[in-house]
């Protein structure tokens, strides 16, 4: 299955109504601004998928969480951070007192919790546009290579299809940068796309 | 001194949200799951419990079910990062007296509390 120019384009622009939503809530943790990069969206199966990342420079050590939803679309949502990144936000992040925990514990205590702020927000707010209900997992936290974050992830299947969509983002002047990564299992996107259009035969945007 | 409890899977986050009440003097408790929570809420009156929705085993909006079911009557401000209408809706319909999004904001946090305690 392909998808036309035209549903990638809405496609496109629902992804930054949702990232932008991330990155308002990325804003207002960090109190810094966050740049957004236009979102890439291809349909990939897992081999192009993990070739796609290693290419994009994912091949080091990542720290990743993940929230998987279910609903009208299946799939999973992802902020990844290389390792040294993560660390540098984590620091930036937790003026909280973390007395009892170690500096691994606090890392991924801390970004699990902002993972599950801000990818609650990119899925919710298509839940929202779509006048829907998505039903989520406990997010995951990984620390590790590619390969370790996709295995991880139980909605990501080895034969299907899936429709990618990325944002890279920057939080200046903590000069923290990292991805926003969607995947919608494949065989879910025609409801989504149907969704989309009723959503936007009634107005859109603009109702 | 008035009692309350907080619900958070997230150490982090149950840190934040004590941190932000701090001001109120409340004796305040924690529980990291929604069984824990309902243990607790059964054993002890509590005057405000702030509970996160999404937790392993028994997750908040099936402990408002559940309190639902019982007729019990303590006061529970969700705090959760799931911006969904209907999720806001559902805990509404389940006796959630309010709804806030994480990261909660301190005045919106203390207003809240004000309008309950007062």
């Amino acid at each position: 299955m392909s998808l036309t120019p035209e549903q990638i384009d809405v496609i496109q622009e629902m992804i930054n109504i949702g990232v932008g939503q991330a990155a308002n809530l990325l804003n207002s943790i960090s109190g810094k601004h966050v740049k957004l990069s236009v979102p890439e969206v291809k349909v990939l199966n897992l081999e192009m998928l993990a070739q796609t990342l290693i290419d994009l420079g994912f091949e080091k050590n990542l720290s990743c969480v993940t929230l998987m939803f279910s609903g009208l679309i299946k799939g999973s949502s992802k902020i990844i951070f290389s390792t040294e990144q993560a660390s540098k936000l984590v620091f930036a992040f937790t003026s909280v007192e973390t007395n009892e925990l170690d500096f691994d514990e606090i890392q991924a205590e801390t970004l699990s919790e902002v993972g599950n702020i801000v990818l609650n927000s990119l899925v919710g707010s298509f839940a929202n546009i779509l006048n829907t209900t998505l039903n989520y997992s406990i997010p995951v936290y990984v620390n590790g290579n590619i390969d370790q974050i996709l295995s991880s992830d139980i909605n990501i299947s080895e034969k299907g299809l899936i429709l990618y969509a990325r944002t890279h983002f920057q939080i200046e002047n903590l000069q923290v940068e990292g991805d926003f990564i969607l995947f919608i299992d494949l065989e879910t996107v025609p409801m989504f796309i149907q969704a989309v259009n009723k959503f936007l035969e009634k107005g859109g945007f603009f109702n | 001194m008035k009692k309350v409890l907080i619900v958070d899977d997230s150490i982090i986050a149950r840190r934040m949200i004590r941190q932000l009440i701090s001001k109120w003097n409340f004796e305040i408790d924690e529980a990291k799951n929604g069984v824990e929570a309902l243990e607790k809420i059964h054993t002890t009156k509590y005057d405000l419990v702030f509970l996160d929705l999404l937790m392993p085993d028994i997750n908040g909006v099936e402990v408002l079910e559940k309190l639902a079911q019982e007729h019990n009557q303590t006061k529970v401000v969700v705090i959760s990062a799931d911006i969904q209408e209907t999720t806001k809706a559902k805990c509404k319909e389940l006796g959630a007296i309010a709804f806030l999004n994480k990261p909660p904001k301190e005045e919106e946090l203390n207003y809240v509390i004000q309008q309950i305690i007062s």
